[in-house]
């Protein structure tokens, strides 16, 4: 179909203003902050409904376009570049909370709600309840990244975000919508269980399997009080080691951990970093709360004990620094601390490139492949800046290195690319694997997966999509 | 308003920043900023085991990691403490439990220096 004639039939749907094919609209989706390779899309669509959502997925599997959904495109692994071109649907317009059930203790929402909508909502209108918020910037999809298995302040106690998914409503890539977990049997959207599970149809399949147009979370209670607190480390030995203590109390909400280029670099507004010898290397940063003082009181008395415990088999630490201290000296230290976050010293860093491999794995491995990956990135001359947290009590961890980097510069683009590479190829050895797989990432995955599994995951997408519209290109589909 | 001056920030170590912060955040108070006018002394502070020098020179202030020779004033204290006295913790109760150590050679400097790092 000619792209005027496309054009016209999407503006039928959803109404012409709601259809772009603006040059410089297209160039704005044809890329993210990250080095993966820009692609431009034909189209790029706002629906505001699921029956606009629907004809558009029939229009586009009739016509065998490419379909790429989008909220903010903030993934981090190219995952909304529309590697085949076709229409990007964005569905920033689709932002209602459309249900928050404090009984149940879930809320439904639509995929445009933002993490920054959810917070006010919560905060504002139900303030005894809490959803769990990323380092991601506070205009970024709840839903897209409990799709993504994302992680967050609560990913410590109950696991990455994708175990926090009740219920959705999906658009299939032949038109048809349909109900998943509780929400098929049931009016009220409370979990998953006791149906056979099909949200493992769409969670961190990267759009590829359909579009989710509405999705229920669970939310938790927000307690009376919260304390928040770094205990710095002098190697990456004693940093785990505490971490892996504290995870095991199984007490806090959430313990991650920045390497020393995190702090420096939002401070002293710079990517140019060196480290003194006499400098921590690792901060754990924990997070915990309670309905009494008393809670609170054990709670802290516990990491003061974990450190001393610790000192007694000669791994030194810092005593606790109190965020709310930090705070009053920079309100900046609070970009580490409350989420949803705009690490604007890293995402603004000159050239505007932003990138990660991030990886979910073995606890067991962690000093290893840390001691590993900031190796390699000391190799590539990039500050050895990791982002790490035990996810779901303590029973795996999450290996984030970041490299902040120059986009207007081919060579560190090239250079950028070659250390993601080596970083995910290293962390496939330890038994890691790298999550929100750009296209290049997924490659390497699925060369070393078992080729049944392989062969099973493209079933299942032949499966759903038989034309193959949906974000086409990603894992390898 | 006068400002820290630093050769390369990026170097700084965690306890060099933090005192940045501090002193800066000072300066913009004209009372306080009115205390480098005629303060020429070495600060040094070690902090666990980070190390910074503070010189107050000629209404100048430049700081880097490290301990220089001979500092006016040289005060030792846990990370915790010299944050918790940079937020307004009492000092003389962290000198009286040991937790504060303080030598000099000019120790009216001292109190100066103790109100341009802390808030
Ligand atoms: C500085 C920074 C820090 C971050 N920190 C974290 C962090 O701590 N934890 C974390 O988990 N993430 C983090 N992120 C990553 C990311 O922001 C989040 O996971 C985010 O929620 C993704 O939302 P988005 O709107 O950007 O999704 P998009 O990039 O728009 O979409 C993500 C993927 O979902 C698909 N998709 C979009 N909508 C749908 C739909 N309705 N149905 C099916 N598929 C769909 C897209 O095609 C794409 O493949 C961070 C990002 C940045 C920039």
């Amino acid at each position: 179909m000619e792209k005027a004639e496309l054009a016209r039939r999407l503006a039928e749907i959803i109404g012409s203003e709601y259809v772009s094919g603006d040059p410089d609209t297209l160039f704005i989706y044809s890329h993210d902050m990250t080095e993966n390779e820009p692609s431009e899309p034909d189209l790029v669509v706002m629906p505001d409904s699921v029956e606009e959502v629907q004809s558009i997925v029939r229009l586009a599997n009739e016509q065998r376009i490419p379909l790429t959904p989008f909220v903010a495109g903030a993934n981090v692994g190219g995952l909304a570049i529309p590697r085949e071109g076709g229409i990007v649907v964005d569905l920033k317009r689709m932002k209602r909370i459309l249900e928050v059930n404090e009984d149940n203790m879930y809320v439904i929402i639509e995929p445009g709600v933002t993490f920054g909508h959810l917070r006010a909502c919560l905060d504002n209108e139900h303030p005894r309840f809490r959803y769990a918020y990323p380092l991601s910037p506070p205009y970024t999809s709840v839903m897209c990244n409990a799709l993504l298995d994302g992680l967050t302040n609560l990913s410590t106690k109950h696991g990455d975000m994708s175990e926090w998914i009740n219920s959705l409503e999906v658009v299939l890539p032949t038109g048809e919508v349909v109900n998943i977990g509780a929400a098929a049997a049931s009016k009220y959207w409370f979990g998953r269980a006791p149906l056979p599970d099909l949200a493992g149809l769409f969670i961190s399949w990267q759009g590829t399997t359909g579009i989710v147009t509405k999705m229920a979370v669970q939310i938790c209670p927000k307690y009376k009080y919260r304390k928040r607190m770094f205990v710095m480390a002098y190697d990456i030995d004693s940093f785990f080691a505490f971490v892996r203590r504290c995870a095991w109390t199984q007490l806090y909400d959430d313990i991650a951990g920045f390497s020393w280029p995190a702090a420096k670099m939002m401070v002293a507004r710079r990517v140019k970093l060196t480290r003194d010898p006499d400098e921590p290397e690792l901060g754990a940063y924990l997070d915990f709360s309670g309905d009494t003082k008393k809670e609170m009181e054990f709670k802290e008395a516990m990491v003061r004990d974990i450190i001393k415990e610790l000192k007694d088999k000669g791994i030194e630490l810092e005593p606790p620094l109190l965020v709310d201290d930090l705070v009053k000296i920079n309100p900046d230290y609070l970009k580490l601390a409350e989420f949803p976050t705009t690490l604007d010293f890293l995402i603004d860093y000159g050239g505007g490139g932003f990138t990660w491999v991030g990886s979910y794995g073995p606890m067991s491995k962690s000093e290893e492949g840390t001691k590993k990956l900031f190796a390699v990135m000391e190799k590539y001359g990039f500050p050895p800046f990791l982002v790490t947290r035990p996810m779901k009590g303590a029973h795996y961890q999450v290996l984030r290195f970041i490299a902040p980097f120059d986009k207007s510069d081919q060579e560190q683009v090239k250079k950028v690319r070659e250390l993601c590479r080596e970083m995910a190829e290293s962390l496939l050895d330890l038994g890691f694997i790298p999550y929100k797989a750009p296209p290049w990432a997924a490659e390497l995955i699925l060369k070393r997966a078992d080729p049944n599994w392989v062969k099973l995951l493209k079933t299942i997408k032949n499966t759903l999509d038989p034309n193959r519209i949906m974000n086409p290109g990603k894992w390898g589909l | 308003m006068p400002e820290v001056i630093v050769e390369d920030v990026g170097a700084l170590n965690l306890v060099a920043l933090i005192t940045r912060e501090l002193i800066n955040k000072n300066l913009q108070d004209p009372n306080k900023s009115k205390l480098i006018r005629h303060l020429n002394c070495t600060f040094v502070l070690k902090a666990s085991r980070m190390t910074m020098t503070v010189i107050f020179k000629d209404g100048e202030v430049f700081l880097k990691n490290g301990a220089a020779p001979k500092p006016t004033v040289y005060i030792e204290a846990g990370l915790n403490d010299f944050l918790n006295i940079g937020v307004g913790g009492s000092y003389v109760t962290a000198l009286i439990t040991g937790r504060l150590k303080i030598r000099g050679i000019k120790l009216w400097k001292l109190l100066p220096i103790l109100k341009l790092v802390r808030i």
